[in-house]
């Protein structure tokens, strides 16, 4: 239905999308999610050129609408766009800003475009504001309407650009419901959204976006349960890393040590679990800079909100192997750093090691 | 880490306040070596200020039972943090050291 080939768009020296290939089905409903400022509302934009990609190619049924021979606005009657600020006319009653593209563009004469816009007042369940002036509704019944009257122009896709964000809270529910049902009637659907519950039940393909790109494309299952990549883990999991560097064996326990501390106090972890992150730090650091001929260690801290859990990473090179297997006076360091986690993973890694720690819950 | 001295009839205790962590466990081995040129029939180690300990300061207590316990003296740990206790817990410790 939609397929764009290393769709890219600069804003002057700064690369928003970085050549994007993705193919839209008919019949999918693709939520796309991921941080601000990384591109998900421009690669809706460039989707129905409101947007003009610098480059790649954009193909709508295998036409390609960057063509100079393609009549675009035929083209994009088969997208409807949905944006965050409603763009009604606010000089028109509702069931102008139903018709009026009914009529100027899709040609349907006056009684027909308002049956059409009635009927679709009735699905959005605002029938008795039809003859009230954009102005007088709500930010919700405001945001149906611009549903509505997207709808009115037969759409084969709807984009939508953060539908919900400009709204009060109790009104979110009610433009979701009316998304949730145009869902279930099957229509083809991309959604840019920060409502993470909300993009998780109606979808059946999320894109995570991050760097200009689609990081992860897949399975709301995968994108919410179990994501793949790094970055969408984060986001999905909601994670604050603390990072620290040790490059030479006269490292600064103390300071480093005040640094965990505030990390943790910032994200109010309980002083059992601060107590536990420290020593295990520090046991790993009494086992690892005597073996390491030459310290190289980053420390990874990653608390996750969501879970409510703490990982710890240690990436390090200066010592082949797995710390925990060094040769040691005793095993008392380590014995603590087992009984403090929930599991222990080694990972090599090309000319480093990665020792991954889950800790067990306070 | 401050470490203070008490005697009380023929014990004599150590008060630790602070931390005991692979770099003030040098100095605690010290202290404690220090006080055992005392008389004394029980060496008390009062940890009701010590917030950490990691497994250089446990290799160190260890290391003291095994000498006061030669010596046919007794010694005892008191007044532990339940984080504390807990790296005495997990190592097994608090089952051959006498902790009050």
């Amino acid at each position: 239905m939609i397929r764009a080939e290393k769709l890219e768009k600069k804003f002057g020296d700064v690369t928003v999308l970085k050549e994007i290939n993705v193919e839209i089905n008919k019949g999918e409903i693709i939520s796309i999610i991921g941080p601000s400022g990384t591109g998900k509302s421009t690669f809706l934009r460039c989707l129905n050129l409101l947007e003009k990609p610098t480059g790649g190619k954009i193909y709508i049924d295998e036409q390609d609408i960057l063509d100079k021979q393609t009549n675009v606005p035929k083209l994009r009657q088969k997208m409807g766009m949905v944006f965050q600020s409603f763009n009604l006319f606010s000089h028109l009653t509702v069931l102008e800003n139903l018709t009026i593209g009914q009529i100027k563009l899709l040609k349907r004469g006056r009684e027909e475009a308002e049956a059409k816009a009635k009927e679709l007042l009735k699905m959005v369940g605002l029938s008795e504001k039809a003859y009230s002036f954009a102005d007088e509704l709500s930010g919700g019944q405001k945001q149906r309407v611009a549903i509505a009257r997207c709808l009115s122009m037969d759409p084969e896709i709807i984009l939508f650009d953060e539908p919900t964000s400009a709204l009060d809270p109790t009104m979110v529910s009610e433009v979701l419901a009316v998304i949730r049902r145009l869902a279930k009637e099957g229509m083809t659907m991309a959604i840019v959204t920060h409502e993470m519950d909300f993009a998780r039940d109606v979808s059946n393909r999320v894109f995570y976006m991050d760097e200009g790109l689609i990081y992860e494309d897949g399975p709301p299952e995968q994108i919410f349960i179990n994501p793949q990549k790094e970055k969408t883990k984060a986001f999905i999991h909601r994670i604050r890393s603390f990072n620290y560097h040790i490059g030479k064996p006269d490292y600064d326990l103390y300071a480093m040590n005040a640094e965990i501390e505030r990390f943790c106090e910032k994200h109010v972890l309980p002083k059992n679990m601060i107590y536990n992150i420290l020593l295990i730090t520090e046991e790993f650091l009494s086992v690892y800079m005597p073996a390491a001929s030459k310290p190289d260690l980053n420390i990874v801290i990653s608390y996750s909100e969501k879970q409510d859990s703490v990982e710890i990473a240690f990436d390090y090179s200066g010592y082949e192997g797995n710390i925990l297997d060094a040769p040691v006076e005793d095993d008392l360091g380590i014995t603590i750093i087992k009984n403090l986690s929930a599991s222990v993973e080694y990972r090599p890694e090309a000319a480093r090691s990665r020792l991954l720690m889950s800790l067990i819950k306070s | 880490m401050n470490i203070t001295k008490t005697t009380k009839d023929y014990d004599f205790v150590l008060h630790i306040e602070g931390r005991i962590d692979i770099f003030t466990s040098k100095s605690l081995a010290e202290e404690i070596n220090a006080a055992t040129e005392n008389k004394f029939s029980t060496l008390i180690i009062d940890f009701s200020k010590v917030d950490y300990i990691s497994s250089t300061g446990l290799r160190v207590i260890i290391d003291t039972k095994k000498k006061i316990n030669a010596a046919g003296l007794k010694f005892e740990l008191t007044n532990m943090s339940a984080g504390v206790k807990s790296v005495f817990d997990m190592t097994g410790f608090s089952g051959i050291l006498k902790i009050t």
